[in-house]
């Protein structure tokens, strides 16, 4: 059995359309919507309490955040990507799970929001287990965000070379000297 | 520890993607490259890519890779090892690790967790780097094959991709990217 992860810290933004980052779309193709809140992703997103705080996950009735964005991995999402990986269509998975492809489109476009057991269903359906992490965030690699997003990219590329090249002048340095 | 081969060619994945480029194949660039162009700040020197794997594609991707010199890498070669490379010898392989003139480049026709070219490429978009057309996987897509393909280097990046593709979204719903 393969398995899908789902981590407090995975983003994929129900409501947000999965549009290219400031890129032109390849295909021209309208953004795909897809997607339903899940409850461990709400849960920080909204300030409920987490493990790292030492007190139990709990899952909120609701998934939404005052402003109505949707944090992080959705349960829709997550049916939305186990039934992608397998290649399979939303009536052949409601199929399997014996209900209706409209329930998966519901979930998947996040008109209704699955409940983890169906959102654990549906991925086992899929031939996936559903793993569920919960990862200390990395604040440190985050600060660099603000910097390397306000760059072109173009710039970003220059920036990974230049940052080789430091990389390689040191490891010649190193070979020179070893005591270095 | 290092991204970088000991010895061999530096890496420019400009040049690489230029040279995919002026031969007309089709790809989708993934992995951590792609991250890269999207804003992670992880370091890697190698870039990925997932073409398409129709003949006429092949054809044109082993052409891209005779004028890049493509050699097979191999630890302990950093110049890597000479091979056939026509399109049915591509054909043959899901994976290739090569090292070109330009640095390395993997290509994975069909990567850990997607359905290869054509299902990269309905959420990719093009980016214009230093003139070189580079049609680049969604950030999310990345993630979803780093997720799937689970190996020790993708677990360590995947908490970093996740956050990037996260602020992303942010930046999206207050729309100032």
């Amino acid at each position: 059995m393969r398995l899908l992860t789902l981590s407090t810290v995975s983003c994929f933004d129900a409501r947000q359309p999965r549009r290219p980052a400031q890129g032109r779309a390849l295909h021209g193709r309208p953004p795909s919507v897809d997607g339903a809140e899940h409850e461990l992703a709400y849960e920080r997103a909204a300030g409920l309490p987490t493990l790292s705080d030492g007190q139990a996950v709990c899952a909120p009735q609701r998934g939404h955040t005052e402003n109505g964005m949707i944090l992080p991995m959705s349960g829709g999402a997550l049916i939305r990507e186990a039934r992608r990986r397998a290649g399979s269509t939303q009536a052949e998975l409601a199929r399997r799970m014996g209900t209706s492809q409209s329930a998966v489109a519901r979930w998947e476009n996040g008109v209704q929001a699955p409940a983890h057991d169906k959102v654990r269903r549906a991925v086992e359906a899929c031939g996936f287990d559903l793993g569920v992490t919960i990862t200390p965030r990395d604040d440190q690699t985050v600060t660099l965000f603000d910097e390397y997003l306000a760059l072109t990219p173009q710039q970003r590329v220059e920036r990974l070379l230049a940052t080789l090249r430091v990389q390689q002048a040191l490891q010649k340095a190193r070979r020179v000297d070893p005591a270095a | 520890m290092s991204t970088l081969p000991p010895e061999g060619p530096a890496f420019d994945p400009l040049s690489i993607l230029a040279t995919l480029e002026a031969h007309g194949v089709a790809y989708v660039l993934i992995g951590a490259f792609a991250a890269t162009i999207h804003g992670s700040p992880l370091v890697t020197a190698v870039a990925d890519i997932t073409p398409a794997r129709d003949e006429t594609n092949l054809r044109r991707l082993a052409e891209a890779l005779r004028a890049m010199g493509a050699r097979v890498w191999a630890a302990g070669e950093p110049q890597g090892l000479p091979f056939d490379c026509d399109a049915e010898a591509l054909a043959r392989a899901d994976v290739w690790n090569l090292v070109t003139d330009h640095g390395r480049l993997d290509i994975t026709f069909v990567p850990a967790g997607t359905r290869g070219y054509d299902d990269l490429a309905v959420d990719a978009a093009q980016f214009d780097i230093a003139g070189v057309a580079v049609p680049v996987a969604a950030l999310a897509d990345v993630i979803r094959s780093k997720e799937a393909a689970g190996r020790e280097k993708d677990r360590a990046a995947l908490p970093t991709l996740r956050r990037l593709l996260e602020e992303h979204r942010r930046r999206d719903t207050r729309g100032d990217r």
